[in-house]
């Protein structure tokens, strides 16, 4: 999928979802924000030129966690793979391990270290994968459809602890519920080219704008009108409780006639 | 096909270790030049890949059935070096893990496997290949052949091993060895043709040793052939169980079993077999069963039955190629 | 299947599973290898083998039950040497004796010598994968410096083979609910194409994995920690496993 002239700029402490149908070019963003796929004509992320020089510090900034656990734990044992990316930071041994223990208690999986992936069942597996990115303390997390395929109790549980983590979020998904509940921004992308950025009460309302871009509320879900504080808790009061001040985080522009890297 | 312990003895243990040690260092020797960070990954998951395929049993007649061995399968996606180095990864973990082939016989297992599967079947799939007609269907015969003969080599390479560590004579478990492979290579052939068939028509990139024009009509060819698997299946097992039972069985069965009894008794092996798997020698005084007198006799005519089996199918193999090449849909005939 | 025979939680807490790997894996290998050389006459000395293997099996509290089932894959491999019995001399003379029958003590002799080996090393490496989760081994024979590149490839081997193994029996299931019933040679090409779907699923899963990978700044290596000391108790369960072995051995053979 091509993307063409894209930009936003997220506040730090944010979380915004970007939402579209398949095909809109949301997995393409996705690798394009930590310089998997670098495209053809300038990306700046951070302000950063998307280049060779610059790849490591973008990828330490934007953590990427995919949507199948399966790709992203690749290594036998929990404490293994969560290491992995601080160790090709080239951190010492000590504070490869402090970071393990700290972003497996974040995802509440305290204890797992010796576990074996394979053996994790599917709920803990993303929550170990979204810890092998915690752990590189990146200041985006980016997660590709973080709810899918869950039973309610895991979706219920990652969602909480989703919520819970201080750090600035882009959440790619086209899970609705999810992204209202967490998300106090969406971008609305279709085919290729941003169609809709605003709050998520207002995008997530507007039927017609819903439905011009092939996206649907799950029958009998309603966006609670303003007001009626959080049906769902403490999610939304801290996502909403974001410090304006703190300006700029990022800068995704000028992605011209992407097409995918061959390598790929 | 995973030789516990104590089949073979220490010093055939040995001789295939170092055989094998010699071939997986030049591969990853090799395979280090062109390896770069991202073909680790690829290797791992295409050794996870025959791992899991080779649990798969494939039906040979009736509740009989095969496993698949994968060997030609790697070296012709992704040449002789990674299948040595894919195929090793399995049997070592076969044998640490599954305890399926002893820790002492690891040599010769990776012997048989994964370097006559890997890089004499590469040779011969390519050897073939220069032999047969450039078009898709000569491909896809050479790559069935290829690992037909794989599986056949391994059986009789690990008949070998067994005889010369004085587990069971040579003449006999030869003979039952590559009978028996020669079915099961059968499976062997058509799924990796398959296999290749599928990744050809979707990722043409990932099939190396496939060099000609991948254009529509290749791939038109390649999923046509896919689809006549079932025919071809029909003409290459009619052709090789023929064969196997000409060339293996009739002279088993025409000299009885009292005269074999009698040659193994006369040619040494009660000899031998008081001190099995211990002497420091492979040959270390007793006559190896099977090689002396008559045994030898049989051998070498197993030896040019299998050459002229080979012949056999390549010309067969030619002529169905060289048909294909002018007629729009080619239907192999009955042999 | 593939995850009974490769998951830990089989394995109960005891002495050995605490031994640094790499004194397992020398020792039991060598254990191994020892017995293999011993000659099949010596009957005694398979039963001292025995005996050690039993009391390691029992120090480690493996499940007597879960041992003997895993023992089971040299069974046919017996049941072929058997087979081949009758070929060897049968002409009563024999020359040798068992003491059970003078007919066929040669072939006896023979198969003895491979069940009993092919039991004990099967035995030795059952122990070696129960007390040693697959990570641990696979460290252990990094630091016995088996190449990087072996290591790696069999690290992801371990991790997907389960992946795949799922993927294909749901392939399976999926081909056999539209009536496919492999059961003749020419049904094989149907599962040459399942295979081959696994095959191309696997292999953009590696590119995936890859994605994944250089998206957290791998660059070419893997670090891969594990604490583990070769002490005291590591080189005393080597060399007493070795000693016994070797001593046997040889009074085995004077």
């Amino acid at each position: 999928m091509a993307l063409q002239g894209l930009s936003f700029s997220i506040q730090r402490g944010e979380s915004v979802a970007i939402i579209g149908p398949n095909g809109a070019g949301k997995s393409t963003l996705l690798l394009h924000l930590n310089g998997i796929l670098r495209g053809e004509g300038p990306i700046r992320i951070f302000g950063l030129p998307l280049e060779e020089r610059t790849l490591r510090e973008i990828r330490r900034k934007v953590g990427v966690v995919f949507q199948d656990p399966d790709d992203q734990l690749f290594l036998t044992s929990v404490a293994q793979d969560v290491a992995f990316g601080p160790s090709n930071m080239g951190l010492s041994k000590p504070e490869i391990e402090e970071r393990v223990r700290e972003a497996l208690a974040a995802v509440g999986m305290s204890g797992f270290q010796d576990r074996s992936t394979h053996l994790l069942s599917f709920g803990e597996k993303k929550r170990v994968a979204t810890a092998t990115v915690l752990a590189m303390w990146p200041d985006i997390l980016v997660l590709d459809e973080p709810t899918s395929n869950l039973d309610p109790k895991a979706r219920r549980q990652l969602i909480n602890i989703l919520a819970n983590l201080p750090v600035t979020k882009i959440i790619v998904t086209h899970d609705l519920p999810v992204a209202y509940e967490m998300c106090n921004r969406a971008i609305i992308l279709s085919k290729g080219r941003i169609a809709a950025d605003g709050p998520i009460e207002e995008v997530l309302t507007d039927q017609d704008l819903l439905e011009a871009n092939d996206l649907e509320l799950p029958y009998g879900f309603a966006i609670p009108p303003a007001g009626i504080p959080g049906w769902s808790g403490t999610s939304r009061t801290r996502s909403l409780s974001r410090d304006a001040e703190d300006e700029l985080t990022e800068h995704v522009a000028g992605l011209n006639h992407l097409v995918g890297d061959p390598r790929l | 096909m995973h030789i516990p312990d104590g089949f073979v003895d220490l010093p055939t243990a040995a001789v295939a270790g170092a055989a094998s040690l010699g071939a997986v260092a030049l591969s990853v020797r090799k395979s280090t030049r062109e390896l770069n960070e991202r073909t680790i990954p690829l290797l791992g998951v295409t050794a996870a890949f025959v791992f899991a395929a080779q649990m798969l049993n494939f039906p040979v007649a009736g509740g009989t059935s095969g496993h698949f061995l994968g060997a030609v399968m790697v070296a012709a996606l992704m040449g002789p070096w990674a299948a040595v180095i894919v195929l090793t990864s399995v049997v070592v973990v076969q044998a640490l893990v599954m305890a399926d082939g002893g820790i002492t016989a690891l040599g010769a297992n990776v012997f048989n496997m994964a370097v006559i599967g890997g890089m004499v079947g590469y040779l011969m799939l390519v050897g073939l290949k220069r032999l047969l007609p450039k078009t898709p269907t000569g491909y896809f015969f050479s790559v069935a052949i290829a690992s037909w003969l794989s599986v056949v080599f391994a059986s009789a390479a690990c008949s070998v091993e067994l005889a010369l560590s004085g587990t069971v004579p040579l003449r006999v478990s030869l003979a039952a060895m590559a009978s028996v492979h020669m079915v099961i290579g059968i499976g062997e052939a058509l799924i990796t043709s398959a296999v290749v068939a599928a990744v050809l028509s979707t990722r043409p990139d990932l099939v190396k040793t496939y060099d000609l024009p991948t254009g529509v009509l290749a791939n038109r060819k390649a999923r046509a052939l896919g689809c006549r698997g079932r025919v071809w299946g029909w003409v290459l097992a009619a052709l090789a169980i023929t064969l196997a039972l000409a060339v293996f069985v009739s002279p088993f069965a025409s000299s009885s079993p009292d005269g074999l009894e009698k040659v193994a008794a006369e040619k040494g092996f009660a000899q031998a077999a008081p001190q099995p798997g211990w002497s420091l020698s492979p040959i270390s005084g007793y006559v190896v069963p099977g090689m002396g007198g008559a045994g030898a006799a049989t051998a070498v005519a197993g030896a040019l039955g299998t050459v002229s089996l080979f012949a056999l199918v390549l010309f067969v193999g030619r002529a169905i190629g060289r048909r294909s090449r002018g007629i729009s849909s080619p239907r192999p005939g009955e042999p | 299947m593939i995850s009974e025979y490769l998951t830990e939680k089989e394995h109960p807490a005891g002495p050995l599973q605490r031994l640094d790997p790499r004194a397992k894996i020398i020792g039991l290998i060598s254990f191994t290898v020892v017995v293999v050389s011993t000659p099949a006459r010596a009957i005694w000395v398979f039963a001292v083998y025995a005996a050690v293997v039993t009391f390691l099996i029992g120090l480690s509290r493996l499940r007597v039950g879960y041992v003997l089932r895993r023992a089971l894959v040299v069974v046919p491999f017996v049941i072929v040497v058997a087979i081949f019995l009758p070929f060897f001399g049968r002409s009563g003379s024999g020359g040798y004796s068992l003491g059970i029958s003078h007919m066929s003590a040669g072939g006896l002799l023979v198969l003895w010598n491979v069940g009993a080996k092919a039991i004990l090393g099967v035995l030795s490496m059952i122990l070696l994968a129960s007390t040693t989760p697959f990570p641990d081994m696979l460290a252990g024979f990094r630091r016995l410096r088996v190449p990087q590149v072996f290591v790696l490839v069999v690290s992801f081997m371990y991790r997907y083979s389960f992946v795949f193994a799922e993927e294909l029996r749901r392939m399976q299931r999926a081909v056999a609910a539209r009536n496919f019933r492999g059961r003749w040679l020419w049904n094989v090409p149907i599962l040459g194409r399942v295979l081959g779907s696994l095959f191309l699923r696997s292999y953009s899963r590696g590119e995936r994995i890859y994605v994944a990978m250089i998206s957290r700044g791998y660059e070419g290596t893997i670090g891969l920690s594990s604490p583990a000391v070769f002490g005291w108790s590591e080189a005393l369960f080597l060399g007493l496993l070795i000693a016994v072995a070797v001593a046997v051995r040889v009074v085995a053979s004077v």
